[in-house]
């Protein structure tokens, strides 16, 4: 009887152990998700810096530019996507909108988590 | 009683093991699907910059352009792509002060971004000076003609709380024929203009500027 009872305490001390380590692991991935990751702030930089030194928003050069760094996966503008890589996995984007010439084109670029 | 407790937290503790994995196993499963990040910072200061560049270079060229209205359209583009751009106020300035020896002039565009816990400073501004070097005579088709050599320098500054950028724009004169050009570097140019006149240049952004010679 008293084996027994030390056995009940042996798994309900495993069980806790893990309902403990799943607690860690959600926590974790919900503070990976929460930071931003390298990748996304460099892309995010490299646009910006882009933006600046362009008067206008050539797409072909502005694609060119992007696929330089490998994080991103998709661009997308005004809606149609004019680049993606294959197996496109879990990816972030990065939004925002250049006013060419009085136009408003609106860009989504697609980073790789 | 004490082993039915200990059966009952056993019970309740693979209950919720399985429950965890099983909403692991699921989330796994699920298809993957784009996240639109969070993250500002450079990207929207830049989008900020980059309209005042804009607005600069239609009020140097006296075109008309409604910032108001750009504003506006950047609060709709929040809701409709999530480009999060905060709540903004701007000021314009601007100043030229042109003698025959030396001159300079600016456009100024000043925002304030207002983050629920935070304000931040962004502005776009175009500098140029230009001082007196010497005369020289130029023939044009047969005529002599009077010209002032000028060291002109000229920059685009973007500031916002993650960058300072310096740009040296390339310039051209609006009358190509008549003026001289010379790129030194830095920003530094040297022109040649026609004595007692005015001549207006444009940098590669579009915006308009004046030479008193």
């Amino acid at each position: 009887m008293l084996c027994g009872d030390k056995r009940m305490k042996h798994i309900e001390g495993i069980l806790i152990s893990i309902v403990y380590l799943i607690f860690i692991a959600y926590a974790y991935t919900s503070m990976r998700y929460s930071f931003s990751s390298c990748s996304l702030v460099e892309v995010n930089k490299g646009i910006a810096y882009y933006i600046l030194q362009h008067k206008y928003l050539e797409i072909e050069d502005f694609v060119q530019y992007l696929k330089n760094n490998p994080s991103v996966v998709l661009i997308k503008i005004d809606g149609e996507t004019v680049y993606y890589t294959e197996n496109i996995q879990s990816y972030t984007t990065l939004n925002f909108v250049f006013l060419n010439d009085s136009k408003w084109v609106e860009v989504i670029v697609g980073v790789k988590d | 009683m004490l082993r039915i407790n200990n059966r009952g937290q056993i019970l309740l503790l693979a209950i919720t093991i399985f429950t965890s994995t099983l909403l692991f196993i699921l989330a796994s499963m699920s298809k993957p699907t784009p996240k639109l990040t969070k993250y500002v910072g450079e990207l929207q200061s830049s989008m900020i910059l980059q309209i005042s560049r804009e607005y600069v270079s239609h009020r140097s060229r006296n075109m008309y352009i409604d910032l108001d209205s750009l504003i506006y359209d950047l609060y709709q583009y929040n809701e409709s792509l999530g480009i999060f751009i905060s709540r903004l106020s701007y000021l314009y300035s601007n100043y030229t002060d042109l003698n025959v020896n030396n001159g300079y002039g600016n456009y100024t565009l000043t925002w304030n971004v207002t983050y629920p816990y935070l304000n931040n400073r962004v502005r776009f501004s175009f500098y140029w000076n230009y001082s007196f070097l010497n005369y020289y005579y130029r023939n044009i088709e047969g005529i002599v003609v009077k010209y002032s050599n000028y060291s002109l320098y000229i920059e685009h500054t973007y500031i916002c709380p993650q960058f300072k950028v310096i740009i040296h724009p390339c310039i051209y004169a609006v009358e190509r024929k008549v003026v001289d050009i010379k790129y030194v570097g830095n920003g530094v140019w040297i022109i040649g203009i026609p004595t007692n006149t005015i001549q207006k240049f444009v940098d590669e952004y579009e915006i308009k500027f004046k030479v008193k010679g």
